[in-house]
C-alpha cells in the first residue's frame, strides 16, 4: 500500500471518529481562533514598533533591514501559537477538552465503570483510565 | 522554523545535519502531546519517552509511511481558482472568492488538526498498549512507520 493511500485511508478513519462526535472539534476552532487573535496582536504590536512613520522603506538595503527585524516578531508568533495549540490539545484548560485528550476515551473498547468517562478524565488529574 | 533557517543558510553537509535533526525532532515530539495529557509526564521526560515509544514500537532509523499534510493540500489547491474565477467578473469579486477560500482553508485546518489529534491518540494507543483503537486497521497503524530501507 502506497504512502498516499495509506494517509488517505488513516485519515478517513480519524475522520469517520470526528463525525460520530462533533464535540472533538470545538477544541481546534477555540485554539485556532486564539491563534487568530494572537496573530493580529503579535504583528500589529511588531509593525507599530519596527516600521518607520515615513512607511514601508523603498530601498533594498532598508527593506532588508526591517525584514530582519521582524525576525524576532517571527519567532514570537511561533512561539506563542505552537504554545497555544499545543496547550490547547493537551490540558482542558476551561472546562471542556480538545480533540486530543478528549479522543482517547473514545478510541478506547475497553468498558468503563459508569462515571469514569471523559468528564471524570478531564475534570481532575485523573490518569488515563481508559489507556490502561 | 531554526532548522529551515540553518539549512537555508548552510551547504550539503549543513543541510544532511539539519535533516537528521529535523527526523529526531520528529520522533521525539510526535507523542508529547498525548504522553503530557495521558501520562501527566513533564515536556523533557516526554520528548525522552516518545522517542523510546518509536523505538520499541517501530525499530530506528524510521520513514513515516503516511502524509496527511500532502492531503490537506491537496485537498485545499482547488480554493485557489475561487479569487481567479471572481476576478474574470469584478475587483469585488475577486476578494470575495478571496474570503471563501480563506473560509474554506480554515474549515481544512480546523478539521484537519481534528483528524490529526485523533490520529496521534491512536497511534500512541497502538504504540503504548499494542491495542487497536476502534474504527482503525492493525496493519495500516502498524506501518504508519516503517524502518528506513
Amino acid at each position: 500500500m502506497g504512502t498516499f493511500s495509506r494517509s488517505w485511508d488513516l485519515l478517513t478513519q480519524s475522520f469517520a471518529l470526528l463525525k460520530s462526535d462533533k464535540q472533538l472539534v470545538w477544541l481546534p476552532i477555540v485554539s485556532g481562533f486564539s491563534c487568530l487573535i494572537a496573530t493580529i496582536i503579535i504583528f500589529s504590536f511588531g509593525a507599530l514598533v519596527l516600521i518607520p512613520v515615513t512607511g514601508i522603506p523603498h530601498g533594498a538595503a532598508g527593506q532588508k533591514f526591517l525584514t530582519q527585524s521582524f525576525t524576532p516578531v517571527i519567532f514570537l508568533y511561533y512561539l506563542v501559537t505552537y504554545c497555544i495549540v499545543i496547550f490547547s490539545t493537551s490540558r482542558s484548560s476551561v472546562s471542556r477538552p480538545i480533540a486530543l485528550p478528549a479522543a482517547m476515551p473514545r478510541l478506547t473498547t475497553v468498558s468503563r465503570p459508569h462515571g469514569i468517562g471523559s468528564g471524570a478524565f478531564f475534570s481532575g488529574r485523573c490518569s488515563a483510565p481508559p489507556l490502561a | 522554523m531554526i532548522l529551515r533557517a540553518i539549512q537555508q543558510r548552510a551547504g550539503i553537509i549543513g543541510r544532511v545535519i539539519t535533516g537528521i535533526i529535523g527526523v529526531i525532532w520528529t520522533l521525539a515530539s510526535f507523542f508529547v502531546v498525548p504522553l503530557i495529557a495521558a501520562e501527566d509526564m513533564g515536556p523533557v521526560e516526554a520528548l525522552y519517552k516518545s522517542a523510546e515509544l518509536f523505538k520499541e514500537t517501530w525499530g530506528e532509523e524510521l520513514v513515516s509511511g503516511f502524509s496527511f499534510s500532502l492531503i490537506f493540500m491537496l485537498l485545499g489547491l482547488p480554493a485557489l481558482i475561487l479569487p481567479i474565477v471572481g476576478a474574470r467578473y469584478s475587483p469585488a469579486g475577486m476578494f470575495i472568492g478571496l474570503g471563501v477560500a480563506l473560509l474554506y482553508w480554515l474549515g481544512l485546518g480546523i478539521v484537519s488538526s481534528a483528524a490529526q489529534g485523533i490520529f496521534v491518540a491512536a497511534l500512541y494507543r497502538y504504540a503504548t498498549t499494542g491495542e487497536v483503537s476502534q474504527g482503525f486497521q492493525r496493519d495500516e497503524l502498524a506501518s504508519a512507520w516503517r524502518p528506513k530501507e
